[in-house]
């Protein structure tokens, strides 16, 4: 499970270098930002994901 | 994702302090799981943590993930995707905790 969330994580900062330089290149603006909008999400779902697996994974049999 | 009705209005931008608060909120809750993590509770505190993970993916989908200024289907959709991710944990878990 850990190395699927790797994967997951290592696409998520790809596509956010990808986002990041994009911005810098001043590709975005109010009316067109939907890529962003896409990266947070996914970004987002990863991050849920590890709010799930740290209970499971690291914090059982510490007490 | 309706690029037309997305495009119309110029919208505003919205004010940070928002996800900053969530930010700290969910480092404080992350900081309680871990705490509570070595107290003695028995079986309660595996029901504890995922109790506080629980609270943690709903501040992250209603705050950082915009359900809170989303439109009515895409509530809908996230709920439809949330109560189905509960379904299937839930059979999941029935099977291996009832197992001999």
């Amino acid at each position: 499970m850990t190395a699927v969330h790797a994967v997951h994580l290592g696409v998520a900062c790809a596509v956010a270098t990808a986002t990041t330089v994009m911005a810098a290149r001043g590709r975005f603006s109010a009316a067109y930002h939907t890529p962003l909008e896409v990266t947070g999400l996914y970004w987002h779902f990863v991050d849920i994901v590890w709010i799930c697996l740290y209970p499971l994974l690291y914090l059982g049999g510490r007490s | 994702m309706n690029a037309r009705r997305d495009a119309a209005p110029a919208p505003q931008a919205p004010p940070a302090w928002p996800y900053w608060l969530t930010y700290l909120v969910l480092l404080v809750l992350q900081g309680l799981s871990l705490a509570s993590a070595f107290l003695p509770l028995g079986p309660f505190n595996l029901a504890i943590n995922l109790g506080i993970a629980a609270v943690m993916a709903l501040l992250v989908l209603v705050v950082l993930m915009h359900l809170n200024h989303a439109r009515a289907v895409t509530r809908l959709a996230a709920a439809a995707g949330f109560a189905f991710l509960g379904l299937m944990l839930w059979l999941m878990l029935a099977d291996y905790l009832t197992r001999p």
